[in-house]
């Protein structure tokens, strides 16, 4: 309604009879993009054509050089000259803001959120599809579980040096492998068997010597121990503090049993665990 | 306006009296009323106060044209789009003007509608509020104003300038773009309160019942009761202005001391002369001035057409002419030489010529309000008083009131004046 006020003017056209005008066309809107014409127009080519706008202009003796405003001409209102294009300047990317920068100059800019949704997400998605397929085809192609549960492995003894427990997983379980020294034997056989808690001799619980296996599961709640720690020379199980020796006794802390010892044979250079 | 209106109007036109009826009246509070009822379908409603640029002060020109831009705007008890949307919803057109002498706001209405355009004239034109934060909408429609200023509309403003020099006639009824927004809302309102009053005021009425316009003026309150406010003299002194423009032609006016609205014998003698010195026909395709005129002297392709402005106090008489850089200094040279030697040979014909054209002018109903209300508030003649003045001329009264016209000139140019003759060596 603003514009509709302010547009106006008087255009008139006669046939015949006297003819009204106005001086000064009226108000357009859009008014400070307009400027005042530096050079006298030349609108009117004959010479009847100029005689006429000169007797026009100079008609009237009050009406002469009138200064008229439209206030509101309903039927000449022209919407397409009227209504301003609303400026989206704060809504527009920093890129596309140059109205002469031809669109596919910005082109880069402004698709790279939309490419890095496309190629992050996307490419996420591809990694763990892939990994899918690559674990579905290793499950398929691995060793069926009942086999498993009675596999047995074996350990190469030269791989573990005096002094050392190294840790092997043998059906979903660590199974810790102990090459004792000569002191750790003679003190673990020195143990006097009745002031343990759950009393087994080490000869009870090793077949050679030099040699402790035992299941590295915690009998107190299932964690599993730390070899060569505590205070006894064994294990430790850093869950709730057992102390366990050398041959897997239980010896300090919660725990109520001795670490398992599985079934295993000797066989020329080896430990055959599950077999014995 | 829609046709069916059109259509409605026309039919209850024809129904009323075939006689036209014509009211000039005086109110108590000093409000004047002059209706004229052609029984036309279309009704002109202006209402007018002596509020023109010359009742501006030396500080203030250019308020007009801001008072003029804020018509429209909000009233004092009515928001502005109410009255705006209201006059569009009856068919009305509204439009605000100005001229040295008056303004006032004009609006043509289907004649069922004038009473209800009556209302919303009063208020629009008499009780503007100026609310200072809608100076922000109106200052870009001024300067649009000035952005389409015709050639015509330069030198005619600028004519005014060099023949009333810094008397308050030479006020232009445009503000120049310096001042554009300078004006604050208390200037406008005091400007508004001492001259939108009814001792100043004319409502006139064109194919409007006369008791309908009569029972509004006395009825609705709508204008303040006030007094006249006077004006102070311009008496013509002439000089030059010019205004250099590109291009290859150059708008020119020369003007010479006029009739003054109230002395009817000098503007019977003036519409007289303006046919000698040459006026086209208003007919179409007999645009060319007469054989017989004055300006027959013109080289060909420089049109030129006599023109006349008349004010309280004072006037201007004199000619429009586009001319030339290389012909406008000899051009110029014989008009006025020719200005100051008139012989009128044809006394009949220029008569005759000089009625028809009031008679054609009053054709426009729009125009005869104008008219109408200058003549109203400056005590000018009626038309058949003016006609009647006509048939007593004579050749002696054009040839002396010539002489004393044309003793000094105002000149105006704009475009390539380079070689357009100073008034001092006229």
């Amino acid at each position: 309604m603003a514009s509709l006020a302010r547009s106006g003017g008087f255009a008139v056209k006669v046939i015949s009879g006297s003819q009204p005008h106005a001086n000064f066309v009226a108000a357009t809107p859009a008014a400070a993009s307009v400027v005042a014409f530096r050079e006298v127009p030349a609108e009117f080519s004959t010479a009847e054509a100029r005689q006429a706008q000169v007797t026009r202009s100079t008609q009237g003796v009050f009406s002469n050089g009138l200064a008229v405003k439209g206030i509101n001409v309903t039927s000449r209102r022209l919407a397409h000259t009227d209504v301003t294009f609303p400026d989206m300047t704060n809504y527009r990317r920093d890129s596309t803001k140059n109205t002469q920068a031809a669109a596919r100059d910005s082109e880069d800019q402004r698709r790279a959120l939309p490419t890095a949704l496309y190629y992050g997400a996307g490419g996420v998605l591809s990694l763990w599809a892939g990994k899918e397929v690559v674990q579905t085809l290793v499950y398929y192609k691995a060793m069926a579980a009942d086999q498993r549960a009675l596999a047995s492995i074996e350990i190469n003894m030269t791989d573990i040096p005096e002094g050392q427990t190294k840790t092997f997983e043998w059906r979903g379980k660590p199974v810790f492998v102990k090459h004792r020294t000569k002191a750790e034997i003679a003190k673990e056989k020195a143990v006097t068997v009745g002031d343990l808690r759950h009393p087994q001799h080490d000869d009870e619980r090793v077949q050679k010597d030099e040699w402790s296996v035992v299941i590295g599961v915690c009998t107190h709640l299932g964690c599993v121990p730390i070899a060569n720690a505590g205070d006894f020379g064994g294990y430790y199980c850093p869950c709730h503090g057992s102390h366990y020796d050398a041959s897997g006794r239980i010896r300090k802390g919660p725990a109520p049993l001795n670490l398992h010892v599985p079934a295993y044979s000797f066989k020329d250079n080896t430990i055959v665990i599950g077999s014995s | 306006m829609r046709s069916s209106i059109v259509l409605r109007s026309s039919a209850s036109a024809a129904k009323a009296q075939n006689q036209a009826s014509v009211l000039k009246t005086k109110l108590n509070n000093g409000l004047k009323i002059v209706a004229q009822d052609n029984n036309g379908a279309v009704s002109q409603l202006v209402l007018a106060f002596r509020a023109g640029a010359r009742y501006q002060s030396a500080a203030q020109q250019g308020l007009i044209h801001h008072i003029r831009n804020f018509v429209g705007r909000d009233a004092q008890s009515y928001p502005g789009l109410q009255l705006v949307w209201s006059a569009a919803a009856s068919g009305a057109s509204l439009s605000s003007f100005a001229t040295r002498d008056i303004f006032g706001v004009q609006i043509s209405v289907p004649r069922e509608q004038a009473a209800y355009a009556l209302s919303i004239l009063g208020h629009v034109a008499a009780k503007p509020a100026f609310k200072p934060w809608e100076l922000e909408d109106v200052t870009p429609t001024i300067l649009a104003d000035l952005a389409h200023k015709t050639p015509y509309g330069i030198v005619f403003e600028d004519v005014h300038r060099a023949a009333f020099r810094n008397d308050p006639l030479s006020y232009s009824l445009y503000s120049s773009k310096r001042e554009v927004g300078a004006f604050k809302s208390e200037e406008l309102s005091k400007f508004a309160q001492k001259h939108f009053v009814s001792g100043n005021g004319v409502l006139v009425g064109i194919n409007v019942n006369p008791s309908t316009l009569k029972d509004y003026a006395e009825e609705s309150g709508a204008i303040s009761e006030g007094l006249h406010v006077t004006n102070q003299a311009a008496p013509f002194r002439g000089g030059d202005i010019r205004r250099f423009a590109r291009g290859n032609s150059v708008h020119v006016m020369l003007a010479g001391s006029g009739a003054a609205v109230n002395n009817v014998k000098a503007r019977a003698i003036q519409s007289v002369l303006l046919q000698h010195i040459g006026r086209s026909s208003p007919l179409q395709f007999a645009s060319l001035p007469g054989t017989q005129s004055a300006l027959k002297i013109l080289p060909d392709g420089v049109p030129g057409s006599a023109f006349q402005a008349a004010y309280d106090g004072s006037g201007l008489v004199g000619v429009y002419l586009i001319a030339t850089p290389s012909n406008a200094d000899t051009v110029v040279r014989t008009t006025v030489d020719a200005l100051r030697n008139v012989k009128v040979q044809d006394l009949e014909v220029c008569k005759r010529r000089a009625v028809t054209d009031i008679l054609f002018s009053a054709e426009s109903a729009s125009l005869s309000a104008y008219e109408n209300a200058t003549n109203a508030l400056y005590k000018g003649p009626e038309q058949s008083e003016l006609i009647a003045e006509i048939n007593k001329v004579t050749a002696k009264d054009v040839e002396e009131f010539a002489k004393t016209a044309f003793k000094r000139f105002a000149v105006s140019t704009y475009g390539n004046a380079d070689r357009i003759p100073y008034s001092e060596d006229l």
